[in-house]
């Protein structure tokens, strides 16, 4: 049962399953149904399902059972980033991205996806809780090379103009310059692409 | 949730938010109130004792609280819990101690000394008691046995055909219902689920919320120490019940808890009186523990040689007024009745008469009862009818709050589903007889409150408590003495769980373990519950070449397996968790 919690910004749950079925649900509006069946199952792996310790409230003078009680919150800020995840991975599929796989071939493009969300989603969240936001352009940056990297500035535009016309050459380079060195709201930088020796583009540490 | 409404009189009410805890046991009416079984459901295999093992650790860890308070310490305990309300009036508008705040302070001071032996007891009950060779039986086990063994017997016992018991200690061989029991509980503690709840208390911190851990690993450390001195305890059987015996029937305790003090003192005599009672109280304690160590034999003698003659159970009707089982002795019987008198308020439920009966479930309902005396019970968010029945003659008339509770009655043999007002009994229907309000039931029940009544009381007792302490002098007088009680208890205890350690050591235990429990010995991961899982396969102590199995390892990478475990425990400032005696294989944890 979603309790819409009172605190704001996420949804609680009873249960894993609760919170599974509230992701396939969401998620099936925005994406295939086999996509948002593969996300909700990973939903506690990619951490965007979190399990929370809950302290039961006992009547004074009272001997409670010692019983391990849990929530299980989805935050409205994970919803929004694997929304945009998803919007990004829909225009990845629509033009091949996935090799091998035919945008109707749902059950290997949902595969397929699932594994580019997974290696990224915990990531950019991880980031995301440093204080930092990522565009839309950084998110469709950081899925084309996870699929297709590594791959040139010059491979990599064409790729990124087949599902968004206004990419240039200037925009590429100053969004790849911004992955380069991410800072942190710690202080420190966070490079979340970097260039082999050939020159060529690649997700890092993921 | 919503807000629930508790009269203290014909005008005067209390509200409060209802506990959403799994599970907790009353001081006062020693009710146990478990959520989370609905006892409609379940009326075949009540009656048929397959009662879904899910329950079955709850029902385990707060029947030991039933039994453990269901003494005369345990009712001297209630009586001052509930002298506050029923003697406050004599507090206020007082600067020095009266019989209200002398009986909570020594309340609050007994009850943080024996909590952790209370809540290790129970914690015992959950992950180690099994049958062992001796003619005695806690009512913890009759119930359980009732409730869970009874109706998987012929499977159980196929399975003691395939597999011999690994335990150290084991029943008589022509015991069935001990072995089968034993076999159960072996099998159920091997569960995910139940290794989960055994993580969970490893991890607790040391000095925690009802000191669980603590009071655990003293009373593992109890029985390791009064079995090796006497080889009979090893028995867990007539471990526990020593225990409960020896320090919750002691009828010299309880009259200590009981003292009076009189009301026409001079104040600084009065604080002196409070301050000699409680002294009495912790060397009394105190007393119990040496006497155990000292001459564990008489203690045994004492404690369980009674039970031999009796089997627990109590009657429903008072047949043989010289009976005197069950009974408090007479000058015990009136100190405890000064101090409860008060509650014979009509607004009030009956609430410490039904103290033996053991309640093991709760559903929270709508009852309506008729003109012409039909009860419908309803339930959940959409108040849909779970149940039609005739009413017994004296359930009160319209809708109110109710419950749906399933009790074991005192005489240990008779199993009940009621339906309760905050007053009394709205129907009863014995589960073997299946017949509904047989007289002598519902004479037995008719006063028997609802668990939100319970809960209701508890709450209104409280509020009492925060009057008794409001002038300043006197709370100061509680505050300080509850410093020196959990000062005195945190000491005590890591003593009996950390036995011949000096000072300096124990400290360092108490530093590793203050946050994570065990789990700061042995970190959080992966290593820490391997530790937990082997714990609960071994219990108490069980055979290495079984335990090596059930690990599906040999028998010689898995003792190099333990004494890493023990070498990383040692090497961290803690004490081993494991021991080995002749291819046993003892857990400390």
């Amino acid at each position: 049962m979603d309790t819409r919690s009172a605190v704001e910004g996420e949804h609680s749950f009873s249960s894993q399953e609760q919170a599974a079925q509230f992701l396939r649900q969401h998620f099936a509006v925005l994406s295939a149904e086999a996509v948002a069946e593969s996300i909700a199952a990973i939903g506690t792996v990619t951490e965007l399902i979190q399990k929370v310790p809950v302290l039961s409230t006992t009547p004074p003078g009272s001997s409670p059972v010692l019983v391990a009680r849990y929530r299980w919150v989805i935050k409205n800020e994970d919803l929004g980033l694997a929304d945009a995840f998803l919007e990004a991975l829909r225009n990845a599929s629509s033009v091949g991205f996935f090799v091998g796989v035919s945008a109707t071939d749902t059950g290997k493009w949902a595969a397929a996806a699932v594994g580019t969300f997974t290696a990224l989603f915990k990531l950019c969240r991880n980031v995301l809780n440093k204080g930092i936001v990522l565009s839309p352009n950084a998110y469709a940056v950081l899925i084309t090379l996870k699929a297709l990297g590594p791959l040139s500035s010059e491979d990599l535009l064409p790729k990124l103009q087949q599902s968004k016309a206004e990419w240039t050459a200037e925009s590429l380079a100053k969004t790849l310059e911004s992955l380069k060195a991410m800072p942190m709201r710690n202080g420190s930088v966070r490079a979340l692409v970097a260039q082999d020796d050939q020159r060529r583009w690649l997700t890092a540490d993921v | 949730m919503d807000r629930r409404i508790f009269f203290t009189s014909f005008s005067r009410y209390i509200d409060y938010a209802p506990s959403d805890a799994d599970g907790f046991t009353d001081i006062l009416s020693n009710a146990v109130v478990l959520n989370g079984l609905n006892p409609l459901d379940h009326i075949d295999e009540i009656r048929q004792g397959s009662l879904d093992l899910t329950y079955l650790p709850n029902i385990l860890h707060e029947c030991t609280h039933h039994a453990t308070f269901n003494s005369p310490v345990g009712c001297a305990l209630a009586a001052l819990w509930a002298s506050s309300q029923t003697n406050w009036i004599q507090q206020v508008g007082k600067s020095h101690p009266t019989l209200a705040s002398r009986d909570l302070a020594v309340f609050q001071t007994a009850r943080t000394l024996l909590t952790p032996l209370a809540e290790g007891l129970a914690l015992f009950a959950e992950h180690d008691l099994i049958c062992g060779p001796a003619p005695i039986l806690s009512n913890v086990s009759q119930h359980a046995m009732l409730l869970f063994t009874k109706g998987r017997l012929s499977r159980l016992l196929d399975g003691l055909c395939v597999a011999p018991l690994r335990a150290a200690v084991q029943p008589q061989s022509e015991d069935v219902l001990s072995r089968t029991h034993t076999a159960l509980l072996e099998e159920a503690r091997r569960h995910s689920a139940w290794l989960e709840r055994k993580a969970h208390l490893l991890s607790q911190p040391i000095d925690g919320p009802h000191r669980y851990l603590l009071g655990y690993l003293a009373v593992k450390a109890m029985y390791r120490a009064l079995s090796k001195s006497v080889g009979e305890l090893m028995d867990p059987e007539a471990f526990f019940l020593l225990l409960i015996r020896h320090f919750f029937h002691n009828e010299e305790l309880a009259q200590t808890l009981a003292n009076l003090i009189p009301d026409n003192v001079e104040p600084q005599e009065a604080y002196l009186r409070v301050g000699v009672d409680l002294q009495g109280v912790v060397e009394r304690i105190q007393d119990l523990f040496d006497a155990l160590y000292a001459d564990t034999k008489e203690a045994i003698a004492h404690a369980l040689l009674p039970l031999l003659t009796t089997s627990g159970a109590l009657p429903l009707t008072r047949e043989d007024p010289h009976a005197t089982e069950g009974r408090l002795p007479l000058d015990l019987d009136f100190l405890l009745g000064i101090r409860t008198v008060g509650m014979l308020n009509v607004a009030w439920p009956r609430l410490m008469k039904h103290r033996p009966e053991f309640r093991f479930s709760c559903l929270a309902v709508e009852v309506e009862v008729t003109a012409d005396g039909i009860a419908i019970v309803r339930a959940g968010k959409e108040s849909k009818e779970v149940l039609r029945t005739p009413a017994v003659v004296n359930a009160d008339r319209g809708v109110y709050e109710g419950t749906v509770e399933a009790i074991r009655l005192r005489n240990i043999r008779t199993t009940v589903i009621c339906v309760l007002s905050s007053h009394g009994l709205v129907a009863v229907l014995d589960c073997d007889t299946g017949k509904w309000n047989a007289p002598e039931l519902s004479d037995h029940l008719d006063d028997l409150p609802s668990a939100i009544a319970v809960e209701g009381a508890m709450h209104a007792h409280a509020e009492q408590h925060d009057l008794v302490g409001h002038c300043g002098t006197i709370r100061d007088m509680l505050q300080g003495y509850q410093r020196q009680a959990d000062q005195g208890a945190l000491s005590m205890y890591l003593q009996l769980a950390c036995p011949g350690w000096q000072a300096p050591r124990r400290q360092t235990i108490f530093e590793l373990t203050s946050e994570k429990g065990l789990a700061g010995l042995f970190g959080d991961g992966e290593r820490f519950l391997r530790v937990c899982q082997i714990s609960s396969l071994v219990g108490l102590a069980s055979n290495v070449e079984s335990v090596a199995q059930a690990l599906e390892t040999n028998v010689k990478d898995f003792m190099a397996e333990i004494d890493g475990i023990n070498a990383e425990a040692r090497d961290a400032g803690g004490f081993p968790p494991f021991e080995l005696h002749n291819r046993w294989l003892l857990s400390m944890i």
